[in-house]
């Protein structure tokens, strides 16, 4: 097996490169995206912290989330084997599940916006050759699960991180929508802990064959997104 | 009940000496039922305009019926001679149209899934559509009974001129008789590929408790039939407002969408009968033809 860093290999690291990769702050614009939250906030679905959590446990157990953290995974043992043409299946698959055309900007534009971030203040040889072997589009769930591996992150540790961010992400964009103060925001994001740490102990032996989601009608509201009269997100 | 003869034809009992002597027949196995599998392959090519069949197999509890059609497109119906889908059921379909050629395809009623005594039904559809041909799919509903088990895979491959209209609707029990799909397990993969790489991909999943996952907001509100349209075609993205403009009204919750070189749209419905009702007006005026005549029927 090589690495998919390349001639330099992996440095072995912690969780540490997590905390700026997945924060608000780190520039893959993921502010500007609610997941079709916002139609759901509109259409009545998300009104409090309770249906804003169940919404979203929904979304993470059933929907995008189980989905893309099965993505990151196979992105994850594609950078560890050095199977760039692996790689490439993986997002050619990723960027082609999303349901409407907002949700393939959403994940499409984030995950081009990540790998270009890390690889120019990361830099690694395998970044290179990801982004030369990538079309422009590159899913999100794909990006970081590929520079996980090349920085030597644990894909246990980034999978955990990225399911949990990515909720965290539509919590921030929920206390934009709904009457839901940051306290109860807080608490759904606490909540919700359990939930991705029990999913993620269930993904990494998943499949592509296993990919699926049952979040049809949250997937129609993405749909019905698009000609919403009032919206703050691109999503 | 319609479905009562089909579904004790099809789940035969073992012959009596098949049980063993000190098994009684209340602790005995369930009885190994007769598997169905089918097999349809047709290809249709355009000769001076007109798509006529070029080649067509046949095999198991699968036909393929062509009715004279009123235009220059073929019209292909298949038949499920076994009169529905149980566990552990087989069927594949494979067509292709070949250059220029239109091919309509349809079943005449909707396809029921029976309940499963634990393995899984696969239905496997393969299209091919090559440079400037065209392929509708244009099926009835499949219906869910209580404890079904289907994996479906619908896998389009199209030249990179080529327009393939797809359409499907899921019903989850049959809502008019009282009747609910408690629990099963429900697997429906689409890919489509255009020119050889992948454009379009969906995977819908229902396993396990499936009311209790219908009733979430975030699946299905307690509507308990939905469908999904795909049109990939060359003008697919700048139809995007005159699919919106044909929905309007609908009794469902419906969406469209286009990127890509391609269309997307979806319905949600309390029951199949409401959900019929707006895919037919929304497909007879975006096809700008009647639904195949075995939708009447």
């Amino acid at each position: 097996m090589t690495d998919a860093g390349g001639a330099d290999g992996p440095a072995p690291q912690g969780a540490l490169a997590l905390f700026a990769w997945l924060s608000p702050g780190f520039p893959v614009g993921a502010y500007a995206y609610s997941h079709a939250l916002e139609w759901a906030a509109e259409a009545g679905d998300v009104t409090d912290e309770a249906s804003l959590k169940s919404w979203l446990a929904d979304l993470l157990l059933h929907g995008f989330g189980r989905a893309d953290g099965i993505l990151l995974c196979h992105a994850y043992a594609a950078g560890a084997a050095g199977d760039l043409a692996a790689l490439a299946a993986v997002n050619a698959r990723a960027v082609a599940l999303a349901p409407s055309a907002e949700l393939r900007l959403e994940t499409s534009q984030q995950g081009r916006s990540f790998l270009d971030a890390v690889k120019a203040a990361w830099p690694r040889p395998g970044l290179d050759a990801a982004a030369a072997a990538l079309p422009p589009d590159v899913a999100y769930p794909v990006a970081v699960g590929y520079a996980a591996v090349v920085h030597g992150v644990a894909q246990a540790t980034v999978l955990e991180a990225f399911l949990f961010s990515v909720m965290q992400t539509l919590v921030s964009a929920a206390l934009r929508l709904a009457p839901i103060g940051q306290t109860a925001g807080t608490r759904v994001v606490a909540g919700l802990m359990a939930p991705v740490q029990a999913l993620a102990v269930d993904i990494p032996g998943l499949t592509l064959d296993d990919l699926g989601t049952a979040t049809f009608r949250a997937d129609l509201g993405s749909m019905r997104h698009e000609t919403q009269y009032t919206r703050l997100f691109r999503s | 009940m319609a479905t009562t003869s089909a579904a004790s034809w099809r789940s035969e009992t073992a012959p009596e000496t098949a049980i063993p002597e000190r098994v009684t027949r209340e602790t005995a196995p369930p009885p190994r039922r007769q598997r169905s599998e089918g097999c349809v392959r047709l290809a249709a090519n355009a000769i001076e305009g007109l798509t006529r069949i070029s080649d067509v197999a046949e095999a198991g509890a699968l036909r393929v019926r062509m009715p004279r059609g009123d235009g220059p497109a073929l019209e292909g119906v298949f038949v499920n001679t076994a009169g529905g889908v149980a566990c552990g059921d087989h069927f594949t379909i494979a067509v292709t149209a070949q250059a220029g050629a239109h091919v309509v395809l349809a079943t005449p009623a909707a396809e029921k899934v029976y309940r499963s005594d634990g393995e899984t039904a696969h239905i496997d559809v393969r299209l091919t559509v090559a440079a400037g041909a065209r392929l509708d799919w244009l099926p009835q509903e499949t219906l869910l009974f209580d404890a079904a088990r289907l994996a479906r895979r619908f896998t389009v491959d199209l030249a990179p001129d080529a327009t393939v209209l797809a359409f499907e609707a899921l019903a989850f029990g049959r809502v008019a008789r009282g009747e609910e799909m408690l629990s099963g397990h429900l697997e429906d993969h689409w890919q489509v590929t255009r020119g050889g790489g992948l454009v379009y991909a969906d995977a819908l999943r229902l396993s396990g408790p499936i009311a209790d996952l219908l009733r979430r907001p975030a699946v299905a509100a307690g509507n308990r039939a939905l469908a999904t349209f795909l049109y990939v075609a060359p003008d697919a993205e700048a139809r995007l407002d005159e699919a919106r403009a044909l929905m309007e009204g609908a009794h469902s919750e419906c969406g469209a969408s286009a990127w890509n070189g391609l269309l997307a749209a979806r319905w949600l419905a309390p029951d199949i009968d409401t959900l019929r009702r707006d895919a037919v007006a929304f497909l007879t005026a975006f096809r700008g033809a009647p639904m195949p005549r075995v939708w009447a029927l």
